[in-house]
């Protein structure tokens, strides 16, 4: 029965060009544009190099101090109970944000109270320390850097083209070290050879390349640097500094992606137990963490609390991804009932023949299925040409989409979806029609 | 083989109610050849699609090879219908996109036989029709008498005990149509398979065993 479907389809995708054409295009064009968004969502939020444990990462990168004031309001009601006056009485304290301080750590709290944090295997401190402005050539290099301790080489899993992250001795002994991106050493040393050894000259000071990293994409923004420092290079005033704010900024991995939110609450809790300066000025200290997905939709839709952030940034992709498959698929659909329509007299013969609906359903769900393959494959080649496309052009700065597997399953699994919803309505509107009404008419 | 009690079909509209057929009772024969005439409009094809379960009485009884239908759902219908009926329509109703021999096999891919055995009974239906040489053709290559022998094979690959034919001459001139009623003559005479058959054509009924007329909607002598 199904070599029959499949001879059928292909016979009738081969006469009817035009809704052929229409329904290729639709499938091939929608799946092309979910592919590079797909690509792209990967890219962002995937786990990949160097955020690969990122599903078990918490950050730390703002301290809040709040005022919290807190006013009496004392409320007087009168009523008339049986014609005489009443006095209902209440009292509230309602507490208000006076006024607060946001910022990141200082180096000290985070020393302090963070080095031991319940439920995390691995942690990092590090800074940004702004751009260095860097004269090659005369030419003006401006590069970010960041400060940072040994143990961030083995938060984040760089990978080094030559070289290797700094140790912890280096850090204590204040080697003038660095790690440059690949970037980087295009860009000062004009070349792609190795470096290893040579000096970089920041702020007067010259520093030693000991490893080059291969370019982090810009949309990893928590680790994207185009140089990173020991921290024991900043001013000693920012590591000894008492405050609780500072330059810092932490990530804590978890042993298993489960234990994060423990980590937050953690974070939280040991927060309450930090004193902090002058009670008089701010009597309330938040330590806000986030895990990597909230940390990046933060980023995207500011929000306090980073969760909301994600919720919304959830949103708004679900929703577009929704509309782009809903459309299509109700534009499929009515494709395909006119399509379908055009053969009521074949589907009068079957059913006189024998036929039951299930058979019908079976049939014109199984060609909408193979035309949205075909749709997908097509799809799938035109995406892997455009992402090659966006790729060498470079037309999203060093993002570099990646066809993956997981884009690949994605990608299939819409098609699929594709297939059956677009086919199922008609083919099970058509399926009902009555035997002697699809004879007769020709119902398109 | 076939009994039809008391068996009335209204049409019915938002505006108008149209009785196609009423009160008819009508009993066939195994083996026998009925034609059915009547002016345009006067209930054949309904009757027929009646007898056919393509369509469903608004009053009466239709029972066919002793088992009575009315109770049989859809997908009992449709499985009774592939078992024991053929149809011929008088506009042929191939399926443009499929070759002959698909066309032909088409009843017998809703029965659980093999490709290998589907294939046999195809072209041995289209070598009683004499179009074995064409069965790669499409139906748009064929001419109209060819057609409609198509169309019979398709109607007889099954072995159904009974053909109901919708003027299966009506779209031919009378060569053809001659050629197409040898075949059912044939057919009938040989493998006893019931056939009732409408028609307009009063040469064409004369050689069928019995002759039933209607008008509007009414059985007449």
């Amino acid at each position: 029965m199904f070599k029959n479907y499949i001879k059928l389809t292909f016979k009738v995708l081969g006469r009817r060009k035009f809704f052929t054409f229409i329904s290729l295009f639709g499938i091939s064009f929608t799946l092309t544009i979910l592919m590079i968004i797909t690509a792209f969502l990967d890219n962002e939020l995937g786990a990949h190099a160097p955020v690969s444990d990122q599903h078990k990462m918490t950050f730390i990168d703002r301290v809040a101090m709040k005022y919290m004031a807190k006013d009496t309001v004392y409320d007087i009601d009168t009523t008339y109970v049986d014609g005489r006056m009443t006095v209902d009485t209440n009292t509230n304290i309602r507490e208000w944000m006076n006024r607060s301080s946001v910022s990141s750590a200082s180096f000290h709290m985070l020393d302090q109270y963070y080095r031991k944090v319940p439920f995390a295997e691995n942690y990092a401190f590090y800074a940004e320390s702004g751009v260095f402005d860097v004269f090659v050539e005369q030419r003006k290099l401006a590069l970010g850097g960041i400060y940072t301790d040994e143990r961030y080489w083995r938060v984040f899993d760089f990978e080094f083209l030559e070289g290797g992250p700094y140790d912890r001795s280096a850090i204590e002994n204040q080697e003038q070290v660095v790690v440059i991106s690949n970037l980087t050493r295009s860009d000062y040393f004009g070349t792609d050879e190795p470096v290893l050894g040579r000096e970089i000259k920041l702020e007067n000071k010259h520093y030693k390349v000991v490893g080059v990293i291969k370019e982090v994409s810009s949309s990893r923004s928590f680790v994207k640097s185009e140089i990173y420092l020991p921290y024991t290079h900043l001013p000693a005033t920012r590591l000894q500094d008492k405050d609780l704010m500072g330059p810092f900024e932490a990530v804590f991995v978890a042993e298993n992606a489960g234990k994060v939110r423990n980590i937050k609450e953690e974070i939280s809790s040991i927060a309450t137990t930090i004193p902090l300066p002058d009670p008089e000025d701010y009597n309330l200290l938040e330590v806000r963490s986030k895990t990597y997905s909230e940390a990046y939709a933060q980023n995207l839709i500011y929000e306090e609390d980073a969760s909301k952030s994600k919720r919304y940034v959830l949103l708004i992709i679900g929703a577009l991804l929704g509309l782009f498959i809903f459309l299509p698929t109700l534009n499929l659909i009515n494709v395909n009932v006119t399509r379908i329509l055009e053969r009521s007299s074949e589907i009068g013969v079957r059913k006189a023949f024998g036929a039951n609906q299930t058979n019908l359903l079976v049939q014109f769900v199984f060609e909408n299925v193979i035309l949205t393959i075909f749709g997908g494959i097509l799809g799938f080649i035109i995406a892997y040409i455009l992402i090659f496309i966006i790729n060498d052009s470079q037309a999203m700065g060093n993002v570099q989409l990646v066809f993956n597997p997981s884009t690949f399953i994605y990608g299939f699994g819409i098609t699929v979806f594709f297939g059956i919803v677009s086919g199922l309505i008609p083919a099970w509107r058509m399926s009902r029609l009555h035997i002697i009404k699809a004879l007769k008419e020709n119902l398109s | 083989m076939i009994e039809l009690n008391s068996i009335s079909k209204v049409y019915r509209t938002k505006t108008v109610e149209t009785l196609a057929l009423d009160n008819i009772n009508l009993k066939v024969d195994k083996g026998e050849f009925l034609s059915v005439m009547g002016p345009s409009g006067c209930g054949k094809s309904t009757l027929l699609n009646i007898i056919g379960l393509l369509d469903e009485p608004t009053r009466g009884d239709v029972v066919i090879d002793a088992q009575g239908i009315s109770n049989y759902k859809t997908r009992a219908l449709a499985r009774f219908r592939n078992q024991k009926l053929g149809f011929i329509f008088q506009s042929f109703h191939l399926i443009n996109d499929l070759s002959v021999l698909d066309n032909v096999e088409l009843p017998l891919i809703y029965r659980p036989l093999g490709a290998a055995k589907r294939r046999e009974m195809a072209e041995e239906a289209l070598e009683s029709v004499g179009l074995k040489n064409r069965m790669k053709h499409l139906p748009s290559q064929l001419s109209g008498g060819q057609k409609q022998r198509v169309a019979i094979a398709r109607a007889i690959v099954g072995r159904p005990e009974i053909i109901l034919a919708d003027e299966p001459t009506g779209n031919l001139d009378s060569v053809m149509g001659g050629e197409v009623m040898d075949i059912l003559l044939k057919l009938n005479a040989e493998d006893a398979t019931t056939i009732v058959m409408v028609t307009h054509d009063k040469r064409i009924a004369g050689k069928t065993h019995r002759l039933i007329r209607l008008f509007d909607g009414s059985q007449v002598n």
